[in-house]
């Protein structure tokens, strides 16, 4: 089987379900992206057992994303900051051309102040380091 | 003893971020690695991928083992 790095964004939010061995198993399966038989050397089970114990987490996640849906939502929800971003500033834009605008301008900026702050969580560029 | 190319998640709960290191198989979790190089952001639209193509090849001529995952996207990046 192929790895589905889906998986661990599931395990972010499901991985609490799983019991405590099974949420080793997928950290290491998916995060640290150890292969089937040096999971099964490090936990002590056999390598069929790593893979049975994969399967049948990646199953429940997914059964949960099924029916709760939370990074679905998560998805939409940063769509939805994206799409509110662009609309303030074309708020922000049309407020120079009229002369009364200042105050709505400052309101703007306090509006784009805060989206930013919320899309800020989904950044992840400071784990990028120069190579 | 293998040296193995692997991916190593980062990244806060919303943003998952993968860092592309040569690691020695001996100590996986402890986060010790030899060297990164590159990175992938699947969290962008298209996805991101950097990957330092002569560390990876000399690495890989020296014996490091690319993960599937990685063989995988080091293909993709055509470094392979």
């Amino acid at each position: 089987m192929t790895k589905d790095l889906s998986v661990s964004t599931l395990l972010d939010f499901y991985g609490g379900l799983l019991t405590e061995k099974q949420r080793d198993v997928m950290e290491l399966y998916y995060n640290d992206d150890l292969s089937l038989g040096e999971i099964a050397e490090q936990q002590g089970i056999s390598r069929q057992g790593v893979h049975d114990s994969i399967k049948r987490s990646a199953e429940a996640l997914n059964e949960y994303e099924k029916v709760l849906g939370l990074a679905a939502k998560q998805e939409d929800y940063k769509a939805q900051l994206v799409l509110f971003k662009s609309l303030a500033l074309e708020v922000f834009e049309e407020c120079k051309k009229v002369s009364f605008g200042r105050n709505i301008a400052e309101k703007t900026i306090t509006l784009l102040e805060t989206l930013d702050e919320k899309l800020d969580e989904f950044d992840n560029s400071k784990y990028i380091e120069s190579i | 003893m293998a040296v193995k190319i692997r991916l190593r998640r980062m990244g806060a709960k919303k943003a998952p971020f993968y860092r592309i290191v040569v690691a020695d198989s001996r100590y996986p979790r402890d986060g010790r690695f030899i060297e990164e190089i590159g990175y992938y952001d699947p969290t962008k639209e298209p996805t991101v991928l950097k990957v330092d193509d002569e560390k990876a090849k000399s690495w890989i001529a020296k014996g490091a083992q690319p993960t599937d995952t990685v063989k995988a996207l080091l293909k993709k990046n055509g470094t392979l």
